[in-house]
């Protein structure tokens, strides 16, 4: 549950560093979900004629990459309404700051008993050592009842340097996801999740609108910090020595299914070094790894 | 002359041996259904050497590799790929 001010705690960022994604369920009231839902179908049709058929709409408005979030859509719309939502709102912010800029957004939509799946994949690029990232949001404006299809994604795969379709090999991953819920609910993705639609076996139609957002800001220490000082742990919390369970280190320690050999502690490397870009905090450590060799005598950074 | 067909199992482990645990898996099958079902579970073996076991024939194993660049990590490196060959219609 985010903050009073709508902004994520630090427990939900260290969940988002170490899963990849977040989820909040319901989180759309009807009224707008609605709305969206009446408004969608002109935006498929422009989005599938750019990118699928090549031929520009003009008349269905779209907005143009690196336009500011807040006037990408009429606030009047049903999408201006649901971006402008302070629950959205303060999600975003805490990830990508104030006035994150339009990327693309796009409309998928399948009809019941559409047999096409895609395969897993990544949404380029993300084969890139810094830490800054974009977000996108999955925004289901109906239910999607369990086997229906809904989109498959792998938590925390977001940190692996992998190709946009060289993760297309895998059928299945342990841990893997299928999303299912209510309406109005809204997937919170790091740009670098593998995911991939899926068929949609139901007797019902699937609506899904994502959008990407680039931060137009520093991304560090947007979220509501009012808990950080309590949650944070010095170098020596340490999984092999003296442990604590209070604190982000922990959260960041979570061990998804498929991490079950020793490549488990370079992902939580990889947290490590995403947390302390968003914490400001250079120190900042899991279980000893950064701290042993950066300590070392003549060690030059 | 008989219609043999491959159906082609890969497994990914957690670590370079074949017995290392399964974490992702993928199967292919050549008879499109004909033939024998895929191994039920999930994973189909807990460890890819079970693969063996259960008279599937290693044709691919993971080799040394490039040690990846420091700290770095991405897609699964131990790829273990197994066939068996049939004929369509057998369901054994």
């Amino acid at each position: 549950m985010p903050a009073a001010d709508h902004r994520l705690t630090t427990a939900e960022m260290a969940l988002f560093v170490a899963d990849g994604f977040l989820r909040f369920d319901g989180l759309v009231p009807d009224a707008i979900n609605r709305a969206v839902l009446a408004d969608l179908p002109a935006h498929r049709d422009a989005a599938y004629a750019n990118f699928s058929e090549l031929i520009p709409r003009p008349d269905i408005a779209t907005p143009n990459t690196g336009t500011p979030l807040g006037e990408c859509y009429p606030p009047e719309t049903g999408l201006g309404r649901y971006l402008a939502l302070p629950e959205v709102q303060g999600i975003i912010e805490s990830l990508v700051g104030p006035e994150p800029t339009f990327d693309h957004d796009f409309v998928h939509h399948l009809a019941a008993g559409h047999p096409d799946a895609q395969h897993l994949h990544v949404d380029a690029i993300v084969d890139t050592a810094e830490p800054m990232f974009d977000i996108q949001l999955f925004y289901f404006p109906a239910a999607v009842e369990p086997g229906g299809g809904g989109t498959r994604f792998v938590p925390g795969t977001h940190l692996r340097s992998a190709r946009a379709e060289d993760v297309g090999r895998y059928q299945h991953i342990l841990g893997e996801q299928q999303y299912s819920g209510p309406a109005g609910t809204v997937l919170v993705f790091h740009h670098g999740m593998w995911h991939a639609g899926q068929a949609n076996p139901s007797d019902t139609e699937r609506w899904l609108y994502k959008i990407r957002l680039n931060p137009s800001v520093d991304q560090a220490t947007r979220w509501n910090t009012d808990d950080w000082a309590a949650m944070r742990s010095d170098a020596d919390d340490h999984i092999f020595a003296n442990v604590r369970f209070d604190t982000v280190a922990a959260i960041l320690r979570k061990r998804h299914p498929w991490q079950l050999g020793h490549d488990y502690r370079y992902d939580l490397v990889k947290r490590a070094r995403l947390w302390r870009f968003l914490s400001n905090d250079a120190t900042f450590d899991v279980d000893h790894y950064l701290t042993r060799l950066e300590q070392r005598p003549g060690h030059r950074p | 002359m008989t219609d043999r067909r491959q159906q082609v199992l890969f497994l990914w482990t957690a670590e370079a041996s074949i017995d290392a645990s399964v974490i992702a898996w993928s199967w292919h099958d050549g008879t499109d259904g004909r033939g024998p079902a895929a191994p039920e579970g999930s994973p189909p073996y807990p460890v890819a050497s079970a693969a063996l076991r259960d008279g599937w024939f290693l044709i691919q194993a993971p080799g040394p590799g490039a040690t990846p660049t420091t700290h770095e990590t991405g897609d699964f490196r131990y790829q273990f790929v197994f066939q068996r060959v049939v004929e369509p219609g057998d369901q054994a």
